[in-house]
Order: structure tokens, then C-alpha cells, then sequence
């Protein structure tokens, strides 16, 4: 099952967080469809947070068909999300890799690599269909 | 509640128990040989000839268990101070009120519980430490033959002083909400009620009776005849005053000075006169050898024959004493107004205690 | 909602002393409610008043409608744990028990029992033994086996260390989650109640500065960075809660119901911090502890 984490210095609002850390999962394979998310009672018992927050990030999951709510059983994973196929990520990972060391052998430092991808990202979401 | 209380006074009742075995331990241990001595020794002296070494004799010997009975004394005070004080001002101290009273009982059941289970207790403990003392006292209160003089440790009155005590501890440590100011708060106050109330209440729990003597001179040393029998040996004495031929007064507690003193005033020189202060002269009788320093207390000292001429001097005065007595029969009934009063007391401190814990 | 808290006018005075100066305030039932405030700033007079340890002087308040320690069916409402959680140091955990099921007729000895075995507890120890996190969740699981629709919790975590401090917040908030419970707590640390509060109550120099829903609170703050002198002045929507200036820059906390479009400034959301800082400066300037967490 997955466990979720918070990063109470990220400025990203906890629910929000919530439901980022569920796509990335489904994104990487480590959820799949049928899956149990833990309760409501589990994740606050383990994270301190207000109740609240998971239950509203779970109906915004459900909202956007991700997960499915069965009342008096559970919240399980509804569907899997588009390319999250593994077969196509390992080469992905490969490249980006490649593309990393050859960023820091030209000597970029962390900000000047985050900040040409971050460029890169946005001049292409225009062009490429979500 | 009544499990919460019993279950934060139990270590308290555990003392209580203790101290009481340990009495009756002694108490019986004891007895049988007070018993024998005076059944051997002092009875059979009764009428015949002078039973006073005996009984003195008698007396001394059983004084320090007698001091132990004199704990009855104390007793009340130290259960005000150590049952009653810390009760409620504890639970303020320590914080624990902010958890007893965020329950779903009211303050009024607590408190009820509380003052239900120590309370008892309190009586419960002198109750039975009185009863003791007592049935221990039965032949020393014989030969002693003044039962008022002991009245504040036989009999029923001590557990009328415990629930007072007791009560003015509880609300003393409601006022004050911490628990060693309160206790001596307690001791104070208990003991200022007790004096007021022994001075100036009980001996005018009934009127008291009249008694006029002949003022008996202290030239021979001691109390006069009117003291040596019934009914004043025996008495609660309310008053001793005493009047001159004209009937103004001029002394208390059996003297000629407000303080009961019996002064005169001697020459320099033998002979003369001897000056009573506001009362005449009598000629001179004491000799060069036996004249007390001006000032001092006659204890022996003038020989019989001027004994006999001061006496006779003092008589021609007509001086009379005026004494309000109460007498012995009056005993068990002054027992129970006291135990009474010192009830309604304890009841009316209670009543505080419930009236300030529920408008906090 | 109604309202579990309200509160109209509420002044206490301690002699001369002003506690809480005239606070009125409308609490709704379902949140987890923070008060956060500096010290002195009358946080444990309002709980206290909240559960009838304390008498108002002025004005009134009422908790689900009725006066605090109205009666017994109000007292089983409301659970309380007091500042530096105080038990029976000579009782032992199990006592502990039994004197919450002695004195609360709705008492779930089961769910004591469950709570007292999920946290280790031995039932024979004294409490006056326990370390202080295992005192403050002892005196939190006889508040919360009492079943009350509303828990008062006066800063339960200040004296504990962060492990304590963290298992006591998912218990509680485990607690939440299965029961529905309303809770208002105060507390000194503001990750604390960014983590667990979703509705939130600012006092500073007695009164009440600020109240509200933590999302409606957190959308319509911001900050806002610009040059020292602006050229326009802000719309009169817009709220300067605080400001602070060096010699070239001005940096503000605003409260705004509408966007900010103004071209020369910077607009940056408002943290939860930066809000009850601002609004704790209204009154009395006081360090307020930032949680490593």
C-alpha cells in the first residue's frame, strides 16, 4: 500500500501534495488499478494532519475518475493514467541521464540545469498534445 | 464518586487506623494495672484517715499515660489541619480540580462525596479514640473527682470538635486553594474557637447557680473549706468574687486584687500595721524571723500562732465570696449543647463549602 | 453549522488584570480549531472559560448552546485537557480508567482499553511514573473515552518532546478521523496547527484578532514585495495588515477578497506563519517559536 509523506516547506497545500504523490505513484507503477488507498483514520494516524485535507484530496481524485469511493469498504485506484508504461520510461531515464552528465561536464550548476529544462518544458507543452 | 474519594483518602485513613491501634494497644496493655493498683491501693483507703499520699500517689504515677490521652486534645486540630485542609486546596494545587470537575459530575456530588468519606471518618476516628480514653480514665477520673476539668477529653464532645475542625479545614482550603497555608489557617482558627468558646460559652450554656461563702483567708495555705467538697469541688466555677461588709466587690477568682491576688503591705520595721489594699489594717503579727519580703506570695513560712492573728484580723472584715458555679448534675447536658453547637458549626462551614465551589 | 463555541462581549478580569477584553466570536462545529496567540494573550482564560473552570466578568458564553457546566448532560459534552495535562500522580493508569468510567456515564471502556494497549501503557504504573508524554496521552484518552462532542485541549504538546508531540497529534487526529469530534486546541507552534487546524483563532493583547476558516484565511492574504515609494496606493478592498520598509523596498501583508493586478508589485501567497505573525504584531510584539518538524 502506499504511504504518503508531507513537505511541510514546499508551499504546495497538503491535499494538493496528497494527490500529486498518488499520480506519481500511478505514474511509476507503484499503484495499480484495483489497489487500495490507506483511510482516511490511516494516513492521518500516521501523518498528524487534519482529516480534511485526505478526505478532500480523495474527493478531488474521485472528481477527476482516478479513484472510486465504496462506501463502508474503501478507496481503491479506479484507473491506471495515460504513458505510464514501463516499458517506455526505462529509455527515458536512460537519455535524460545521458543529457545530465553531458549538462555538467559543460559546467552548469543545479539552477542553470533546473531552470533550461523548466524553459524547455514550457516552450514545448504548447506544441506537444497533453 | 464516592470510589474516587474513599480511593484518594485511603492512605490518610491508613495513618488514622495505625495511630488508633497503636493507642489501643497501649490502652490495653495498661489497664488491667491501673485497675489493680487502684483497687489494691486507693480504694481501700476510702474513708479511713488521710487518703491524700495515696491518691497523689495514685495520680503521679499514671500521669504521662494521662498525657497520652491528652492526644484527644490535639486530635481534632490535627485532623482539621491534615483530613480537611488539603481535601479541596490539594486537588487546587496540584492542578488535578481542572480534571475532576471536566467530568460529567457535578462539583456539589463531588464535594459531597468527599466531605461524606472523610468526614465519617474524622468521627469515626475520635469517636472511638474518645471511647477509649474514657473507659481507660474510669478510675483516674474517681480518684481526680472532677469530671469539668476533663470535659473536653471524655465523652461525646471531642467528635463534635473533630467534624468542626474537620469542616473548617474543607472550607479554609476552598477559600485558600493551597494546602499549607490552609492548614494553618486551620490550626489558628480552631484553636481561637475552642479558647472563646471554653472562656466565655460554656459556662453559660445554662445559668449558673449561686453559692455565698465566708471569704477564707490564704494564710493557711490553699483553698478555702468551700472548695474541698461538694458541691464546688465538683463544679464548673463561672465566678469567684469577692465582696466586702458593704457588698461592693472587691476581688475576683477568690482574692482581693482583680487578678485574684491577696496583697498587703508590711512596715519597714516589726510591728505596725499590715495594710490590705481596699479592704483595713490588721496590728502587725508577723515576727523579725518569719516577715516576707514585701511583694512575695505567703507559701509556709509565718508560724501557727501568727497564722491565728492574721485569720482572725482578715475574719473581723465580714469579707464574703460570691461564687457561680455549675454544678456536677449538669455535666452530660452541657455534653451535648456543646457536641450540638460544635455540630451546627460544622454544618454551616459545610454549607460554605458547597455555596463557594459552586459559584467559582 | 452551528456554532459549538459563541461568544458575545466576553471580558475576564483578574483583579486589575484584563485577561480577555470583549471577544466575541462564532466558532463552527466539525473543524479542528487552533488558538494561537503569545503568552498572556488570554488563550487558557478562553478555554478555561470555555468549560466552566472560569466565570465571565463581562458578557457571555456559550458552548453548544448552553453555559459551560451548565449541568451534567453538558458537562459529558465537552472533554478536557488542561495545561501541563494534569492526573492523579498516586492513581495508576488503570485507576485512571475506572475514574473516568466512575464519573462519565457515556464512558467507551473499550475504546480507553484499545487506546491504552495501542500506546504501551502499563496499567499498574503510576501516573505520577509516567514520562510526560505518557501522562498527556493518558489524560487525552480519558478525555476522548468520555465520548464528548467537543474537546478543549490547553496547549497539550508545549512541554513535550517532538516524538511525543507528534504521537499525541496523530492520535487526536486519528480521533477526528473516526468520531467526528470538534476539537479546539492552543498552541505555541504554528506547524502545529498548520498540520492539524483547518479553522483558526488569533489573540493578541487580550482580544481576538483574527478568525476564520484556514483555506479562506490563506486565499485572501498576500504578500506583497514592491519599491519603497509605490507610485498608486492600494484599492480600498485591499487591507495593510503590516508593513515593512527598507531604504528601497517596501514588503506588505494585505488582505484582499479580490486579485491583485497592480503591475509594480510582486504577489506572493501568504504562508499561515506570516499571517498570525502579522496579526500577533497588532498587538503585542512576541517571538513566536517556528517548529522544526
Amino acid at each position: 500500500m502506499i504511504e504518503f509523506y508531507m513537505d511541510t516547506h514546499s508551499g504546495v497545500p497538503p491535499y494538493l501534495q496528497i494527490i500529486q504523490q498518488v499520480r506519481r505513484a500511478l505514474k511509476l507503477g507503484l499503484l495499480f488499478e484495483g489497489d487500495q488507498l490507506p483511510t482516511v483514520k490511516e494516513v492521518v494516524g500516521q501523518l498528524a494532519i487534519n482529516p480534511n485535507t485526505v478526505s478532500k484530496a480523495y474527493r478531488e481524485l474521485e472528481h477527476e475518475g482516478i479513484v472510486i469511493a465504496r462506501t463502508g469498504v474503501g478507496t481503491f485506484v479506479a484507473k491506471s493514467l495515460d504513458n505510464s508504461s514501463l516499458a517506455t520510461l526505462a529509455p527515458l531515464r536512460h537519455d535524460l541521464q545521458r543529457w545530465m552528465v553531458s549538462a555538467r561536464e559543460a559546467g552548469l550548476d543545479d539552477e542553470s540545469i533546473e531552470a533550461l529544462i523548466r524553459e524547455c518544458f514550457r516552450s514545448s507543452s504548447g506544441t506537444v498534445s497533453a | 464518586m464516592i470510589w474516587l474519594a474513599w480511593r484518594q483518602f485511603r492512605v490518610q485513613a491508613a495513618v488514622g487506623l495505625f495511630v488508633l491501634i497503636v493507642f489501643a494497644a497501649l490502652f490495653g496493655v495498661t489497664h488491667s494495672h491501673v485497675l489493680h493498683l487502684y483497687n489494691t491501693a486507693v480504694k481501700p483507703c476510702g474513708k479511713v484517715g488521710d487518703c491524700h499520699s495515696v491518691t497523689n500517689a495514685f495520680l503521679n504515677h499514671y500521669d504521662f499515660y494521662e498525657h497520652l490521652v491528652q492526644f484527644s486534645i490535639a486530635a481534632p486540630a490535627l485532623i482539621g489541619a491534615f483530613w480537611g485542609a488539603p481535601l479541596v486546596a490539594r486537588e487546587f494545587e496540584s492542578g488535578t480540580i481542572r480534571l475532576t470537575w471536566t467530568q460529567s459530575e457535578m462539583r456539589v456530588k463531588w464535594l459531597a462525596a468527599k466531605l461524606a468519606v472523610a468526614g465519617a471518618a474524622s468521627a469515626i476516628f475520635v469517636g472511638l479514640f474518645s471511647l477509649m480514653a474514657t473507659w481507660w480514665s474510669s478510675s483516674w477520673d474517681q480518684v481526680n473527682g472532677d469530671p469539668y476539668s476533663t470535659f473536653d477529653v471524655r465523652n461525646i464532645v471531642p467528635v463534635g470538635y473533630a467534624l468542626f475542625a474537620f469542616a473548617l479545614g474543607v472550607a479554609l482550603g476552598v477559600l485558600i486553594k493551597r494546602t499549607l497555608p490552609a492548614m494553618a489557617a486551620t490550626f489558628v482558627t480552631y484553636g481561637v474557637v475552642r479558647v472563646f468558646y471554653n472562656l466565655h460559652i460554656r459556662p453559660h450554656l445554662m445559668s449558673p447557680l449561686t453559692s455565698t461563702t465566708k471569704f477564707y483567708a490564704p494564710f493557711a495555705g490553699g483553698a478555702g473549706p468551700a472548695f474541698n467538697g461538694p458541691p464546688l469541688r465538683e463544679a464548673l466555677i463561672v465566678s469567684n468574687t469577692t465582696l466586702n461588709k458593704a457588698g461592693k466587690v472587691i476581688g475576683q477568682n477568690g482574692g482581693i486584687g482583680a487578678n485574684g491576688e491577696f496583697n498587703f503591705s508590711l512596715p519597714n520595721k516589726v510591728g505596725g500595721h499590715a495594710y490590705f489594699d481596699g479592704v483595713g489594717r490588721c496590728p502587725n503579727a508577723f515576727p523579725a524571723t518569719a516577715r516576707p519580703p514585701v511583694g512575695t506570695e505567703i507559701h509556709s513560712g509565718p508560724g501557727p500562732a501568727t497564722v491565728k492573728a492574721m485569720n482572725t484580723c482578715i475574719n473581723s472584715f465580714h469579707l464574703t465570696s460570691v461564687l457561680k458555679y455549675q454544678p456536677l448534675d449538669r455535666y452530660w447536658t452541657f455534653q451535648w449543647y456543646e457536641l450540638g453547637s460544635y455540630l451546627i458549626l460544622a454544618a454551616l462551614l459545610s454549607v460554605f463549602s458547597f455555596w463557594w465551589v459552586r459559584r467559582r | 453549522m452551528s456554532a459549538v463555541i459563541k461568544t458575545e462581549g466576553l471580558t475576564k478580569r483578574y483583579h486589575r488584570n484584563v485577561a480577555l477584553s470583549d471577544c466575541t466570536l462564532e466558532i463552527p462545529e466539525g473543524h479542528v480549531v487552533g488558538l494561537v496567540g503569545p503568552n498572556g494573550s488570554g488563550k487558557s482564560t478562553l478555554l478555561n472559560l470555555a468549560v466552566g473552570l472560569l466565570r465571565p466578568s463581562e458578557g457571555s458564553i456559550e458552548v453548544f448552546g448552553e453555559r459551560p457546566a451548565a449541568g451534567p448532560d453538558q458537562l459529558r459534552r465537552v472533554g478536557f485537557v488542561a495545561q501541563d495535562t494534569p492526573t492523579y500522580s498516586g492513581l495508576s493508569v488503570h485507576d485512571h480508567l475506572r475514574f473516568g468510567e466512575h464519573t462519565n456515564p457515556r464512558w467507551d471502556a473499550s475504546l480507553a482499553q484499545r487506546r491504552v494497549e495501542q500506546l504501551g501503557l502499563d496499567l499498574r504504573r503510576r501516573a505520577g511514573r509516567l514520562s510526560g508524554g505518557q501522562r498527556a496521552q493518558l489524560a487525552l484518552t480519558v478525555a476522548i473515552a468520555k465520548r464528548p462532542d467537543l474537546l478543549v485541549l490547553d496547549e497539550p504538546v508545549a512541554s513535550l518532546d517532538p516524538l511525543a508531540r507528534r504521537e499525541f497529534l496523530q492520535i487526536l487526529m486519528e480521533t477526528v478521523a473516526e468520531h467526528s469530534v470538534s476539537v479546539i486546541l492552543s498552541s505555541h507552534l504554528v506547524a502545529d496547527v498548520e498540520r492539524v487546524c483547518d479553522y483558526l483563532v488569533i489573540l493578541a493583547s487580550s482580544k481576538v484578532q483574527l478568525s476564520g476558516e484556514v483555506e479562506d484565511l490563506l486565499s485572501t492574504h498576500h504578500r506583497l514585495i514592491g519599491p519603497r515609494d509605490p507610485v498608486s496606493d492600494l484599492s480600498n478592498t485591499q487591507v495593510v495588515i503590516e508593513s515593512r520598509h527598507t531604504d528601497r523596498q517596501s514588503t506588505l501583508l494585505v488582505r484582499s477578497d479580490g486579485p491583485i493586478v497592480d503591475p509594480q508589485w510582486i504577489v506572493e501567497a501568504a504562508t499561515l506563519e506570516d499571517i498570525v505573525l502579522a496579526y500577533m504584531g497588532q498587538g503585542k510584539r512576541s517571538p513566536l517559536d517556528s517548529d522544526v518538524a
